[in-house]
Protein backbone atom coordinates (compact mmCIF):
# COMPACT_ATOMS: atom_id res chain seq x y z
CA UNK A 1 0.00 0.00 0.00
CA UNK A 2 1.42 3.29 -1.03
CA UNK A 3 0.78 5.70 1.76
CA UNK A 4 2.54 8.49 -0.01
CA UNK A 5 0.12 9.15 -2.82
CA UNK A 6 -2.19 11.86 -1.70
CA UNK A 7 -5.72 11.52 -2.90
CA UNK A 8 -7.16 14.88 -3.91
CA UNK A 9 -9.25 15.98 -0.96
CA UNK A 10 -12.84 16.65 -1.94
CA UNK A 11 -15.05 19.24 -0.39
CA UNK A 12 -18.13 17.58 1.06
CA UNK A 13 -20.09 20.59 -0.20
CA UNK A 14 -18.55 20.54 -3.64
CA UNK A 15 -16.11 18.97 -6.02
CA UNK A 16 -13.33 21.49 -5.63
CA UNK A 17 -9.95 19.98 -4.80
CA UNK A 18 -7.54 21.61 -2.39
CA UNK A 19 -5.48 22.74 -5.33
CA UNK A 20 -8.47 24.40 -7.04
CA UNK A 21 -9.50 26.13 -3.84
CA UNK A 22 -5.95 27.28 -3.08
CA UNK A 23 -5.56 28.65 -6.60
CA UNK A 24 -8.81 30.60 -6.31
CA UNK A 25 -7.91 31.77 -2.80
CA UNK A 26 -4.58 33.02 -4.11
CA UNK A 27 -6.56 35.54 -6.14
CA UNK A 28 -8.11 36.84 -2.91
CA UNK A 29 -11.26 34.71 -2.79
CA UNK A 30 -12.12 34.54 0.91
CA UNK A 31 -14.87 31.98 0.44
CA UNK A 32 -12.45 29.50 -1.12
CA UNK A 33 -10.02 30.06 1.72
CA UNK A 34 -12.77 29.61 4.31
CA UNK A 35 -13.60 26.26 2.72
CA UNK A 36 -9.96 25.24 3.06
CA UNK A 37 -10.02 26.35 6.69
CA UNK A 38 -13.13 24.29 7.36
CA UNK A 39 -11.50 21.35 5.69
CA UNK A 40 -8.19 21.55 7.51
CA UNK A 41 -8.74 23.16 10.91
CA UNK A 42 -9.41 19.86 12.69
CA UNK A 43 -6.67 17.92 10.89
CA UNK A 44 -4.18 20.67 11.60
CA UNK A 45 -5.28 20.81 15.21
CA UNK A 46 -4.79 17.07 15.66
CA UNK A 47 -1.36 17.23 14.05
CA UNK A 48 -0.28 20.18 16.19
CA UNK A 49 -1.84 18.64 19.27
CA UNK A 50 0.30 15.58 18.65
CA UNK A 51 3.32 17.82 18.06
CA UNK A 52 2.83 20.33 20.87
CA UNK A 53 1.38 18.27 23.74
CA UNK A 54 -0.56 21.12 25.27
CA UNK A 55 -4.04 21.64 23.86
CA UNK A 56 -4.04 25.40 24.37
CA UNK A 57 -0.69 25.68 22.59
CA UNK A 58 -2.06 23.63 19.71
CA UNK A 59 -5.12 25.91 19.49
CA UNK A 60 -2.92 28.99 19.29
CA UNK A 61 -0.70 27.32 16.73
CA UNK A 62 -3.69 26.43 14.54
CA UNK A 63 -4.73 30.08 14.50
CA UNK A 64 -1.20 31.30 13.81
CA UNK A 65 -0.76 28.74 11.05
CA UNK A 66 -3.99 29.54 9.23
CA UNK A 67 -3.45 33.29 9.47
CA UNK A 68 0.10 32.79 8.21
CA UNK A 69 -1.30 30.58 5.46
CA UNK A 70 -3.65 33.35 4.31
CA UNK A 71 -0.85 35.92 4.32
CA UNK A 72 1.63 33.78 2.44
CA UNK A 73 -0.81 32.03 0.14
CA UNK A 74 0.72 33.79 -2.85
CA UNK A 75 3.90 31.76 -2.26
CA UNK A 76 2.08 28.43 -2.45
CA UNK A 77 3.00 26.41 -5.52
CA UNK A 78 -0.26 24.86 -6.82
CA UNK A 79 1.64 21.95 -8.34
CA UNK A 80 2.53 20.77 -4.81
CA UNK A 81 0.35 19.30 -2.09
CA UNK A 82 -1.57 21.94 -0.17
CA UNK A 83 -1.86 19.81 2.97
CA UNK A 84 1.90 19.24 3.08
CA UNK A 85 2.51 22.95 2.66
CA UNK A 86 0.04 23.77 5.42
CA UNK A 87 1.49 21.17 7.80
CA UNK A 88 4.95 22.50 7.07
CA UNK A 89 3.83 26.01 8.04
CA UNK A 90 2.36 24.57 11.24
CA UNK A 91 5.46 22.51 12.03
CA UNK A 92 7.72 25.54 11.49
CA UNK A 93 5.59 27.71 13.74
CA UNK A 94 5.54 24.97 16.38
CA UNK A 95 9.32 24.68 16.23
CA UNK A 96 9.91 28.41 16.49
CA UNK A 97 7.33 28.67 19.25
CA UNK A 98 9.10 25.92 21.17
CA UNK A 99 12.49 27.54 20.58
CA UNK A 100 11.23 30.85 21.86
CA UNK A 101 10.06 28.91 24.89
CA UNK A 102 7.18 31.27 25.41
CA UNK A 103 4.30 28.94 24.84
CA UNK A 104 5.19 25.31 24.87
CA UNK A 105 5.36 24.04 28.42
CA UNK A 106 8.37 21.93 29.37
CA UNK A 107 6.63 18.73 28.47
CA UNK A 108 9.08 17.45 25.93
CA UNK A 109 9.97 13.81 26.40
CA UNK A 110 13.74 14.41 26.21
CA UNK A 111 13.50 16.92 29.03
CA UNK A 112 11.75 14.53 31.34
CA UNK A 113 13.76 12.99 34.17
CA UNK A 114 15.01 9.47 33.58
CA UNK A 115 13.07 6.61 35.06
CA UNK A 116 9.40 5.74 35.02
CA UNK A 117 7.10 8.69 35.18
CA UNK A 118 4.24 7.82 37.56
CA UNK A 119 1.83 9.91 35.54
CA UNK A 120 2.88 8.17 32.34
CA UNK A 121 2.40 4.76 33.92
CA UNK A 122 -1.12 5.72 34.94
CA UNK A 123 -1.74 7.06 31.45
CA UNK A 124 -0.40 3.85 29.95
CA UNK A 125 -2.85 1.85 32.01
CA UNK A 126 -5.71 4.00 30.85
CA UNK A 127 -4.50 4.27 27.31
CA UNK A 128 -5.62 0.89 26.22
CA UNK A 129 -8.44 2.62 24.39
CA UNK A 130 -6.14 4.46 22.02
CA UNK A 131 -2.50 3.78 21.23
CA UNK A 132 -1.90 7.40 20.26
CA UNK A 133 -2.28 8.44 23.87
CA UNK A 134 0.77 6.30 24.61
CA UNK A 135 2.61 7.86 21.68
CA UNK A 136 1.63 11.30 22.89
CA UNK A 137 2.76 10.66 26.43
CA UNK A 138 6.03 8.84 25.79
CA UNK A 139 7.68 9.84 22.53
CA UNK A 140 9.59 13.02 21.68
CA UNK A 141 7.86 15.66 19.50
CA UNK A 142 9.54 14.81 16.19
CA UNK A 143 8.86 11.11 16.56
CA UNK A 144 5.24 11.84 17.45
CA UNK A 145 4.84 14.19 14.50
CA UNK A 146 6.43 11.70 12.08
CA UNK A 147 4.28 8.82 13.28
CA UNK A 148 1.15 10.94 13.09
CA UNK A 149 1.88 12.16 9.58
CA UNK A 150 2.65 8.63 8.44
CA UNK A 151 -0.24 6.74 10.03
CA UNK A 152 -2.75 9.49 10.71
CA UNK A 153 -2.30 11.57 7.56
CA UNK A 154 -1.00 8.84 5.23
CA UNK A 155 1.97 10.92 4.15
CA UNK A 156 5.01 9.32 2.56
CA UNK A 157 8.45 9.54 4.14
CA UNK A 158 9.44 12.04 1.44
CA UNK A 159 6.46 14.26 2.25
CA UNK A 160 7.13 14.02 5.97
CA UNK A 161 10.71 15.01 5.26
CA UNK A 162 9.47 18.04 3.36
CA UNK A 163 7.16 19.01 6.21
CA UNK A 164 9.70 18.52 9.00
CA UNK A 165 12.73 19.74 7.04
CA UNK A 166 14.49 16.38 6.99
CA UNK A 167 15.71 13.97 4.35
CA UNK A 168 13.59 11.00 3.40
CA UNK A 169 16.21 8.65 4.84
CA UNK A 170 16.27 10.52 8.14
CA UNK A 171 12.48 10.24 8.35
CA UNK A 172 12.61 6.49 7.71
CA UNK A 173 15.12 6.12 10.54
CA UNK A 174 13.00 8.34 12.78
CA UNK A 175 9.90 6.23 12.07
CA UNK A 176 11.74 2.99 12.69
CA UNK A 177 13.14 4.21 16.01
CA UNK A 178 9.77 5.57 17.06
CA UNK A 179 8.03 2.28 16.32
CA UNK A 180 10.75 0.32 18.10
CA UNK A 181 10.56 2.60 21.11
CA UNK A 182 6.80 2.37 21.18
CA UNK A 183 6.91 -1.42 20.94
CA UNK A 184 9.41 -1.47 23.81
CA UNK A 185 7.17 0.73 25.95
CA UNK A 186 4.18 -1.49 25.27
CA UNK A 187 6.20 -4.59 26.03
CA UNK A 188 7.44 -3.14 29.32
CA UNK A 189 3.91 -2.13 30.14
CA UNK A 190 2.62 -5.62 29.43
CA UNK A 191 5.34 -7.12 31.67
CA UNK A 192 4.61 -4.67 34.47
CA UNK A 193 0.92 -5.51 34.27
CA UNK A 194 1.73 -9.21 34.45
CA UNK A 195 3.89 -8.81 37.56
CA UNK A 196 1.26 -6.80 39.40
CA UNK B 1 -6.12 -19.84 10.37
CA UNK B 2 -3.60 -17.52 11.93
CA UNK B 3 -2.54 -18.26 15.49
CA UNK B 4 -1.73 -15.32 17.79
CA UNK B 5 1.94 -16.37 17.79
CA UNK B 6 2.10 -15.98 14.00
CA UNK B 7 1.07 -12.32 14.07
CA UNK B 8 3.97 -9.97 13.42
CA UNK B 9 4.01 -7.62 16.44
CA UNK B 10 5.24 -4.70 14.36
CA UNK B 11 2.53 -5.21 11.73
CA UNK B 12 -0.04 -5.41 14.52
CA UNK B 13 1.32 -2.22 16.02
CA UNK B 14 1.12 -0.45 12.66
CA UNK B 15 -2.41 -1.66 12.10
CA UNK B 16 -3.44 -0.43 15.51
CA UNK B 17 -1.78 2.95 14.91
CA UNK B 18 -3.75 3.35 11.69
CA UNK B 19 -7.03 2.32 13.28
CA UNK B 20 -6.58 4.38 16.42
CA UNK B 21 -5.58 7.47 14.44
CA UNK B 22 -9.15 7.71 13.16
CA UNK B 23 -10.47 8.06 16.70
CA UNK B 24 -7.68 9.94 18.45
CA UNK B 25 -8.13 13.50 19.63
CA UNK B 26 -11.00 15.88 19.25
CA UNK B 27 -11.51 18.53 16.66
CA UNK B 28 -10.75 22.18 17.23
CA UNK B 29 -12.91 23.28 20.20
CA UNK B 30 -15.81 25.62 19.31
CA UNK B 31 -14.34 28.53 21.31
CA UNK B 32 -11.01 28.19 19.50
CA UNK B 33 -12.85 27.97 16.18
CA UNK B 34 -14.69 31.18 17.01
CA UNK B 35 -11.39 32.93 17.83
CA UNK B 36 -9.93 31.58 14.61
CA UNK B 37 -12.82 33.04 12.59
CA UNK B 38 -12.31 36.44 14.26
CA UNK B 39 -8.58 36.42 13.60
CA UNK B 40 -9.12 35.40 9.99
CA UNK B 41 -11.72 38.13 9.54
CA UNK B 42 -9.18 40.65 10.83
CA UNK B 43 -6.51 39.16 8.56
CA UNK B 44 -8.88 39.40 5.57
CA UNK B 45 -9.67 43.02 6.44
CA UNK B 46 -5.99 43.85 6.82
CA UNK B 47 -5.32 42.12 3.54
CA UNK B 48 -8.08 44.12 1.83
CA UNK B 49 -6.75 47.35 3.32
CA UNK B 50 -3.25 46.46 2.23
CA UNK B 51 -4.51 45.64 -1.24
CA UNK B 52 -6.41 48.94 -1.44
CA UNK B 53 -3.35 50.83 -0.22
CA UNK B 54 -1.19 49.02 -2.74
CA UNK B 55 -3.62 49.78 -5.56
CA UNK B 56 -3.72 53.44 -4.52
CA UNK B 57 0.06 53.67 -4.41
CA UNK B 58 0.36 51.91 -7.76
CA UNK B 59 -2.25 54.22 -9.31
CA UNK B 60 -0.43 57.28 -7.95
CA UNK B 61 2.88 55.95 -9.25
CA UNK B 62 1.29 55.29 -12.65
CA UNK B 63 -0.11 58.83 -12.79
CA UNK B 64 3.26 60.25 -11.85
CA UNK B 65 4.97 58.12 -14.46
CA UNK B 66 2.45 59.20 -17.11
CA UNK B 67 2.88 62.86 -16.15
CA UNK B 68 6.63 62.54 -16.30
CA UNK B 69 6.39 60.82 -19.65
CA UNK B 70 4.15 63.55 -21.11
CA UNK B 71 6.41 66.23 -19.72
CA UNK B 72 9.49 64.56 -21.16
CA UNK B 73 7.80 64.08 -24.53
CA UNK B 74 6.65 67.70 -24.80
CA UNK B 75 10.04 68.99 -23.65
CA UNK B 76 11.70 66.86 -26.28
CA UNK B 77 9.35 68.31 -28.96
CA UNK B 78 10.01 72.00 -28.19
CA UNK B 79 13.57 72.03 -27.04
CA UNK B 80 15.14 70.87 -30.28
CA UNK B 81 13.26 73.56 -32.27
CA UNK B 82 14.63 76.29 -30.03
CA UNK B 83 18.08 74.94 -29.94
CA UNK B 84 18.12 74.36 -33.71
CA UNK B 85 17.11 77.98 -34.39
CA UNK B 86 19.75 79.22 -32.04
CA UNK B 87 22.40 77.00 -33.49
CA UNK B 88 21.48 78.02 -37.07
CA UNK B 89 21.68 81.66 -36.09
CA UNK B 90 24.98 81.12 -34.38
CA UNK B 91 26.25 79.18 -37.36
CA UNK B 92 25.12 81.94 -39.72
CA UNK B 93 26.86 84.59 -37.65
CA UNK B 94 29.94 82.47 -37.49
CA UNK B 95 29.98 81.88 -41.23
CA UNK B 96 29.44 85.61 -41.91
CA UNK B 97 32.21 86.56 -39.58
CA UNK B 98 34.54 84.01 -41.02
CA UNK B 99 33.65 85.15 -44.55
CA UNK B 100 34.39 88.75 -43.69
CA UNK B 101 37.65 87.79 -42.14
CA UNK B 102 38.59 85.64 -45.12
CA UNK B 103 37.68 88.12 -47.86
CA UNK B 104 39.06 91.29 -46.29
CA UNK B 105 42.65 90.80 -47.55
CA UNK B 106 41.35 89.93 -50.97
CA UNK B 107 39.28 93.06 -51.06
CA UNK B 108 42.18 95.11 -49.89
CA UNK B 109 44.36 93.54 -52.55
CA UNK B 110 41.73 94.16 -55.17
CA UNK B 111 41.42 97.79 -54.10
CA UNK B 112 45.21 98.17 -54.28
CA UNK B 113 45.30 96.61 -57.72
CA UNK B 114 42.54 98.98 -58.86
CA UNK B 115 44.44 101.94 -57.46
CA UNK B 116 47.66 100.77 -59.04
CA UNK B 117 45.86 100.35 -62.35
CA UNK B 118 44.48 103.83 -62.13
CA UNK B 119 47.97 105.15 -61.29
CA UNK B 120 49.47 103.28 -64.22
CA UNK B 121 46.78 104.56 -66.56
CA UNK B 122 47.28 108.14 -65.26
CA UNK B 123 51.06 107.81 -65.74
CA UNK B 124 50.68 106.54 -69.28
CA UNK B 125 48.20 109.38 -69.89
CA UNK B 126 50.61 111.95 -68.66
CA UNK B 127 53.39 110.49 -70.77
CA UNK B 128 51.41 110.96 -73.91
CA UNK B 129 52.13 114.08 -76.04
CA UNK B 130 49.78 116.98 -75.41
CA UNK B 131 48.31 117.12 -78.96
CA UNK B 132 47.42 113.42 -78.71
CA UNK B 133 45.90 113.88 -75.19
CA UNK B 134 43.81 116.75 -76.54
CA UNK B 135 42.70 114.68 -79.47
CA UNK B 136 41.73 111.69 -77.25
CA UNK B 137 40.20 113.91 -74.55
CA UNK B 138 37.86 115.61 -77.00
Amino acid sequence: MDLGTEQPARDPRGDATDRDLATVAQRGDREAFDTLVERYADRLFRFLRMRALSESVAEDLVQDTLVQCWRSLARFDPTRSFSSWLFKLGANLATSSYRRGRRDPILVAEDRPAGPDPAAVVLLDDARNNLWDVVHAHLPPEARASLWLFYGESKSAAEIGEILGKSEGAVRVLLLRARTRLAGILQRDALSLETR
Amino acid sequence: MTRPDDVDPLAALEAQLRTDALAWGSGLPPAARQRLRQRLRRAHATHSRSTRALVTVLAAALLLALGAWFWATSARTHAPARSRAISVEVARLDVGHLGTLATTPLRNELANIVNDGRAVVRGVWLQMPSPLRRLLGS
